[in-house]
């Protein structure tokens, strides 16, 4: 992938950021998979509702710290810009689901909360091959 | 902002390759600078001026 860090980047990073990584991926998991099976009542379902997007938080930022790992400026601010990009649309579109969702139209359906991270990579994918023509 | 790191390589011969290693960063990147599309941060510009032997402002210069 185009906005990837190099190689020793990444090597320096996974030491420290991989373990944190799997329990965040595993919060965001395990809440959902909480409140699929189990229906919590109220006071835990708020517990459980505020650790998912923390754990989205604790993902993203991790994601820029990861990719911020290399040296090289230029790299650091073209995937800070991808990054951004990929951010404001997932935003976007979770804002068009949610209103098709309110309104009934389009017959939105409801999506699982997971999918949130392949649609972030998608756009950073997309939003990485987009902006290295400007960088490159 | 402009520069003239072309010129100032070519005179030593260099390639981009070549500045890209002195300064440790990536081929792209020296291209991205060199072509304006990229304005570096002061330790980068301080590093190619101390690489070329003269100042920032010999290097890069307002539109």
């Amino acid at each position: 992938m185009p906005f990837m860090p190099t190689k020793e980047a990444k090597m320096r990073y996974r030491r420290r950021g991989a373990p944190a990584i799997v329990v965040a991926i595993g919060t965001f998991f395990g809440v959902h998979s909480v409140f699929h099976r189990y229906h919590p009542s109220e006071p835990w379902a708020i517990l459980l509702a505020l650790l998912q997007p923390l754990s989205i938080i604790v993902l993203a930022a991790f994601i820029v710290q990861f990719l911020n790992e290399d040296r090289d400026e230029v790299q650091i601010a073209y995937r800070r810009h991808a990054v951004s990009w990929a951010t404001a649309g997932l935003l976007a579109l979770c804002l068009i689901w949610n209103q098709l969702g309110v309104y009934k139209l389009a017959g939105a359906r409801e999506v699982a909360p997971g999918m949130a991270i392949p649609v972030f990579l998608g756009f950073l994918i997309v939003a990485g091959i987009v902006l290295k023509r400007r960088y490159q | 902002m402009k520069n003239r790191l072309k010129v100032l390589r070519a005179e030593r011969n260099w390639s981009q390759a070549d500045l890209a290693q002195k300064l440790e960063v990536s081929r792209q990147s020296v291209n991205a600078i060199e072509t304006g599309k990229f304005d570096p941060s002061l330790p980068l510009a301080f590093k190619l001026a101390k690489l070329f032997e003269t100042t920032i402002e010999a290097i890069f210069f307002e539109d």
